[in-house]
């Protein structure tokens, strides 16, 4: 508990310093006020905390899941496909000269879709190892066709507009967004933290999972239709940030234990502070523009990875 | 009571158990025996509910196992599958704890019974002094006790273990097969997959031999375990010796 209130109370200056970080200087006595700085705090900072928040707690929460369930510490949202498909409808969505609502509504149905077929191509009881090469197919199939599209986009303006999202930002994200997405991360991650006892029965494998009463066929339901909610509207509105998921649960297992379903919790809590951390420091780095948050996360996150990996296996040493 | 009625597995295309029709009572041990392939983990697990019998029936109590939801089956049977380590290194106690699952609601905390439950499970396995280390740091001996501990916390009916003594060595074999007997004791129907056939005829009111999926013999172990099956059923010669009021059993 104690613990939890930690994470909180991290989550808590995380999101302070996310609407204090910018080009521009914000007193707090303006944040509320009819000012230009009232408006940069109603308008964009306060919805890009938001959503860097709820982007960073679904990332984290899903990892924790995909990791608990395929008993793999290298699992998140990306092997399973959710997040290349969603990509692959918010390219489709960007070819088209869509945005907005139209573009949110593509990237889901990519995700939507992509549910479908993990299900469908796992097959009833494949279990967690079907789980996984249907999404490593997906993940394959659907990246190879965004490349397609790329490559055979003869606009290079909607090109540069496609890498660029790909790369995952938070930057002018309006409340319409938040809107959008936030109840679609709360739904899919309902369903996530509903399986955390299933979570901690696989971890003696499938049969004695089983033998305790864990149904395996609306196991592999709730994790891909939550990940398809949850994961799926992060990347529609963000596109897509990576390591959060897969970083975020091994430094969360180093404080509550590798019981599966006491780390989803702290990895959603965990996740949002990192998300929220990594998009105001690409906001303090010099200059006109901002670096993309999925870059930003993956130059932060690969070095911490590893120095996290060589401290676990140093301790087992 | 559980009851085989016609019970036939399949495994693919193949057939691995095959008509066996038989009884088993709460308050014995039953040993399963016989070659490998000759269907004992497949029969464990129909008799689980964990595959669908392809021909007959396992009824438990008069009622068809098939009928009765996943909770309630785990409720009244406890499953003990081959050996494994668990994928998280988990602590003893909440390793321990997973056998309380089919008891509670979801989201709910552990109630006073279930705490209950698991400190009998802790102190009858003796690891109580284990509960707060992680299963990673245990030994073989240890862990198959933590494991068979989660099965006795979930206070089920009966207790299916297949090959629980694979890996260990003799005192700890000498320990789970205590731990075995101490539950058919307490009145759970205990049915376990043994390739030690010393240790069927010290443990086991009852055995099952089996031979490519079918009943080769079923009975007291005294009537059972006779040069002439165990040579029929493992296609070799056998001595059965009797030492200090105990059988043993000796390939050629």
């Amino acid at each position: 508990m104690t613990k939890r209130i930690a994470l909180l109370a991290l989550l808590a200056l995380a999101f302070m310093a996310s609407l204090a970080a910018g080009k521009v200087w914000i007193g707090p006595a303006d944040w509320f006020a009819d000012t230009a700085g009232g408006w940069i705090m109603a308008e964009l900072r306060f919805p890009r905390a938001l959503l860097g928040a709820g982007v960073g707690a679904v990332l984290g929460l899903s990892g924790a899941v995909l990791q608990g369930y395929l008993r793999n510490p290298l699992a998140d949202p990306t092997v399973v496909g959710v997040s290349s498909s969603a990509a692959l409808g918010g390219v489709v969505a960007i070819l088209l000269g869509l945005s907005g609502l139209s573009m949110f509504a593509f990237a889901m149905a990519g995700a939507g879709l992509s549910v479908a077929l993990l299900v469908a191509l796992a097959g009833r009881s494949g279990g967690p190892l079907g789980f996984i090469l249907a999404g490593m197919v997906l993940a394959t199939v659907s990246g190879a066709l965004t490349a397609l599209l790329i490559s055979l986009d003869p606009n290079p303006f909607a090109t540069s507009e496609i890498i660029a999202w790909l790369m995952g930002a938070l930057t002018d994200r309006t409340m319409d967004d938040v809107m959008r997405a936030l109840p679609l991360m709360a739904a899919g991650s309902t369903l996530l933290l509903l399986t955390g006892g299933a979570l901690d029965a696989l971890t003696l494998g499938e049969d004695a999972a089983r033998s305790l009463g864990v149904n395996p066929d609306r196991l592999q339901w709730l994790i891909a239709l939550g990940t398809g909610l949850a994961v799926g509207a992060s990347v529609a509105v963000t596109g897509v940030v990576g390591f959060v998921g897969l970083i975020v649960p091994h430094f969360v297992r180093q404080f509550v234990g590798e019981r599966p379903s006491a780390t989803l919790i702290p990895s959603a809590l965990g996740g949002a502070i990192l998300t929220l951390v990594a998009d105001s420091l690409v906001r303090l780095v010099p200059g006109p523009g901002e670096v993309r948050l999925g870059i930003a996360m993956s130059a932060i996150g690969a070095p911490f990875f590893f120095l996290l990996l060589a401290r676990i296996r140093g301790r087992a040493a | 009571m559980i009851r085989l009625d016609h019970l036939c597995v399949d495994l693919g295309k193949r057939r691995v158990v095959e008509g066996l029709s038989l009884g088993l009572q709460r308050g014995r041990v039953t040993a399963v025996i016989g070659a490998n392939g000759a269907g004992k983990t497949s029969l464990l697990r129909a008799l689980a509910g964990l595959v669908a019998p392809a021909a007959g029936k396992v009824l438990i109590d008069d009622t068809p196992l098939a009928i009765l939801s996943l909770a309630e089956r785990a409720r009244r049977i406890g499953y003990l599958p081959q050996n494994g380590q668990p994928a998280w290194a988990m602590t003893v106690r909440e390793l321990v704890e997973l056998g309380r699952l089919p008891h509670r609601s979801r989201f709910a905390a552990l109630s006073p019974a279930d705490h209950a439950a698991v400190d009998q499970a802790l102190a009858n396995a003796d690891i109580a002094h284990l509960a707060a280390r992680t299963v990673d740091t245990l030994s073989g001996g240890e862990r198959a006790r933590a494991k068979f501990a989660r099965v006795l916390a979930g206070e089920t009916d009966w207790i299916f273990a297949d090959e629980p003594l694979a890996s260990l060595d003799p005192p700890h074999q000498r320990d789970v097969l205590r731990l075995l007997r101490d539950a058919a004791d307490k009145g759970k129907g205990v049915v376990v997959v043994l390739h030690q056939l010393s240790a069927a005829a010290r443990v086991a009111d009852d055995v099952l031999v089996l031979r490519d999926g079918k009943c080769l013999a079923f009975g007291p172990r005294e009537e059972v375990l006779t040069p002439a099956t165990l040579e029929a059923a493992f296609g070799m010669e056998m001595d059965v010796i009797a030492h200090e009021g105990r059988k043993l059993i000796v390939p050629r």
